[in-house]
């Protein structure tokens, strides 16, 4: 798993590094608007320097993850929410979010509880960096981290060592992990946007040395197997920072166009 | 339409991955023990009859074995176990260890970690933790049991020689069972192996002589005559281990100086790991002597039938309780006895050309059976140290005489005419009706 996980982070890296190393070519000259600039070759070829204002950021996100508030209402187990925000630096976006969880089962003569918080921040790098609406397909990478408590109450018979009553608590417990993303943020009316997240969440480490083992990880979900995944359907409103409009790589004269319009 | 494929492939994905964790064996409290002896890497074999774990019922293992495997208590951070062996002498291990708790599922309920085990007290002469994480199942050895050594067990194999079928070497020989009722040695009286059959044998030598001879009572041999086998040696005080171990008596210089031609055409030393004789004792035993014998070519294979149905003329495989098979060249030797038999090894008289077989069945309904052949004796040399000459048995046919439940020589079974070494084919067929 390790080695998949190293694998998918080079080629993720490989193809975020071609896509943002690739030169980019001026759009061809359309022959109704700029017959005049075709007239010597030389002079066709114009020489685009990125602006480094397009790391201005033009906007933030904040919403929550839909599926986490649904989540309440269909698995009587769960309880939380969770809010988003991100912030767009040209084609990257600082990601960073926060959410509380906790679960409650009681079966097999088993009560088990656990409450926290959880916080995870990274960077998306999108891929459509030519959609006009700037919608966004990305890869990304997150740092995630956890604070929780838990408690389990055991009420149970052994076929070979009888009854085993007893209560176990953990607290004060830390968890922190690394997660895999990919997804798309898709603007549907104005400022609203809805995406989603996919999630391979690895690396898991607790500091769990009480009397329990870790069952469940607020953020990061079941702790018995390695890695697990993670979905997240967000919906998501976007506030611009600032009226005028900051060129990017992709658009190079946009800035110059939009001032023209206004 | 691009984008809802999108979503819905994800969607598809993120659905895909939701699985419940598996409730099968979740704890992980089975302990593994190997017996060993300090100061040798092989395994010791020892004879349990209870192991008792604290917290739980008795736990029988194997009688006969190298390790056994133990669920500890994992509702507490200790357990005693306690080994009872097939002499009455016991041992008790106090084992300590780390327990947590982990909660897996509504349905699985919760599992038990056990880790740091360690050996807390014992009265067994060596504890050694090898590996301080307990399993869920049966496999893994977690912790070596050492006893001190002490070399009294001389090791005795038995080989068949059979004539060579190229030039390279004089003879064949490989490993062949010796049936015994009993083994005696001298010094005790101790019965040995009653009602065993083995390829090898460890029998105890008397430290504190220079000799031990054994007595073996074979089975179908004569009950009031044994073969002997004896045993010289020397031996000294020595103690490798004066820290966990006391004193010991070596033996060495270890020697054959008498074998009865009833157990073996020649004997000789087995050889240890450094291609040296084996001529002192070893603790675990080795097979410090081998005894060979010359190919015996009389052995005729009986297997009991019976028909599928009443007064059908197919037939199937039998197991009938047989209460003894006699022969009328040897009255006193009893074959088989007081056993539940499917087919059965029967040596015809090499003196003759007939012999007649008496089988008598638990059941005293069933009639006794008389089973008379003949054969053809054709003598060669045998071409095989301390063999001498051989014979042959051919042309094996059933007296007119026998019941029509006798078939000699059937003709649905290959080579069934001839006797042969080992007693691969069936000779002789004993068929009883169908039950009722």
């Amino acid at each position: 798993m390790r080695l998949i996980s190293s694998i998918v982070f080079v080629l993720v890296a490989i193809v975020a590094q071609a896509q943002h190393a690739a030169p980019r070519q001026p759009a061809a000259p359309k022959k109704d608007k700029a017959p005049v600039a075709t007239a010597t070759p030389e002079k066709d070829t114009v020489k685009v320097t990125k602006d480094p204002r397009r790391f201005i950021p033009t906007g933030v996100r904040f919403g929550t993850d839909g599926l986490t508030i649904a989540r309440n209402f269909y698995d009587n187990t769960f309880s939380g929410w969770e809010v988003d925000a991100d912030v767009d630096f040209d084609r990257y976006f600082l990601a960073l979010e926060y959410g509380t969880w906790s679960r409650s089962f009681d079966g097999s003569g088993n009560v088990y509880d656990n409450d926290g918080r959880y916080f995870r921040t990274g960077i998306d790098v999108n891929f459509l960096t030519k959609d006009p609406e700037k919608n966004m397909f990305f890869f990304g990478l997150r740092y995630g981290r956890a604070t929780y408590s838990e408690h389990l109450t055991v009420d149970t018979t052994d076929p070979d060592f009888g009854d085993i009553r007893d209560t176990y608590h953990n607290t004060n417990l830390h968890g922190h992990w690394y997660e895999l993303t990919t997804g798309l943020r898709v603007k549907m009316i104005g400022g609203f946007w809805m995406g989603y997240t996919a999630r391979f969440k690895f690396g898991l480490k607790t500091n769990d040395g009480g009397e329990m083992i870790t069952s469940d990880v607020p953020g990061f979900g079941r702790t018995d197997k390695p890695s697990t995944w993670g979905f997240n359907y967000v919906l998501l409103f976007r506030i611009p920072l600032g009226k005028a409009k900051v060129p990017t790589a992709a658009a190079p004269t946009a800035e110059k166009e939009s001032t023209k319009e206004k | 339409m691009k984008k809802s494929s999108w979503f819905i492939f994800f969607l598809i994905l993120a659905v895909s991955c939701l699985d419940d964790p598996d409730c099968f064996r979740l704890n992980n409290n089975v302990v593994g023990f190997a017996f060993r002896v300090i100061g040798s890497n092989r395994a010791d074999t020892v004879r349990l009859v209870m192991v008792n774990v604290s917290g739980t019922d008795n736990f029988v293992p194997d009688t006969v074995t190298s390790s056994v495997y133990v669920p500890i208590n994992f509702t507490t951070d200790s357990t005693n176990v306690r080994f009872t062996y097939q002499d009455g002498t016991t041992h008790y291990l106090d084992l300590r260890y780390n327990l947590k708790t982990q909660f897996i599922s509504e349905d699985c309920g919760s599992r038990y970690e056990v880790s740091d085990l360690l050996a807390r007290d014992t009265d067994i002469d060596s504890v050694r933790v090898i590996s301080s994480a307990p399993n869920k199942a049966a496999g893994a050895i977690n912790i070596e049991l050492l006893r001190c050594p002490n070399p009294r067990y001389v090791g005795v194999a038995f080989y068949d020689m059979s004539a060579s079928n190229n030039n390279t070497v004089a003879f064949n020989i490989k490993s062949g069972s010796l049936a015994v009722d009993s083994i005696i040695a001298d010094y005790s009286g101790e019965v040995l192996y009653p009602k065993a059959s083995r390829a090898l044998f460890y029998l105890p030598i008397d430290p504190y002589s220079n000799e031990t001879t054994f007595s073996f009572y074979t089975r179908g041999g004569n009950p009031t005559i044994p073969q002997k086998l004896r045993v010289t040696y020397t031996t000294r005080p020595q103690n490798s281990f004066p820290d966990l171990c006391p004193e010991i008596r070596r033996v060495e210089n270890l020697d054959v100086t008498l074998v009865d031609a009833g157990l073996a055409a020649a004997d000789s030393l087995g050889i240890d790991e450094d291609n040296e004789f084996l001529n002192y004792l070893t603790d675990p035993p080795s097979s410090n002597i081998r005894l060979f014998r010359c190919p015996q070519t009389n052995l005729a294979k009986l297997v009991f039938r019976q028909r599928t149905a009443t007064g059908a003329t197919t037939t199937k495989d039998d197991t009938i309780a047989v209460k003894r098979i006699t022969s009328n060249y040897a009255p006193d030797r009893i074959y088989a006895g007081n056993r539940d038999l499917s087919s059965v090894t029967l040596p015809v008289d090499p003196d003759a050309d007939e012999t007649i077989f008496y089988i008598e069945y638990t059941n005293s309904s069933t009639p006794t059976d008389t089973v008379h052949i003949r054969y053809r004796r054709t003598t060669s040399a045998s071409g095989i140290r301390n063999c001498g000459t051989i014979t042959a048995y051919t042309e094996l046919v059933g007296d007119e005489g026998n019941a029509d439940n006798i078939i000699v020589a059937p003709t649905n079974s290959t080579n069934s005419d001839a006797l042969h070494n080992p007693p691969t084919y069936t000779n002789i067929q004993v068929i009883h009706e169908a039950d009722q």
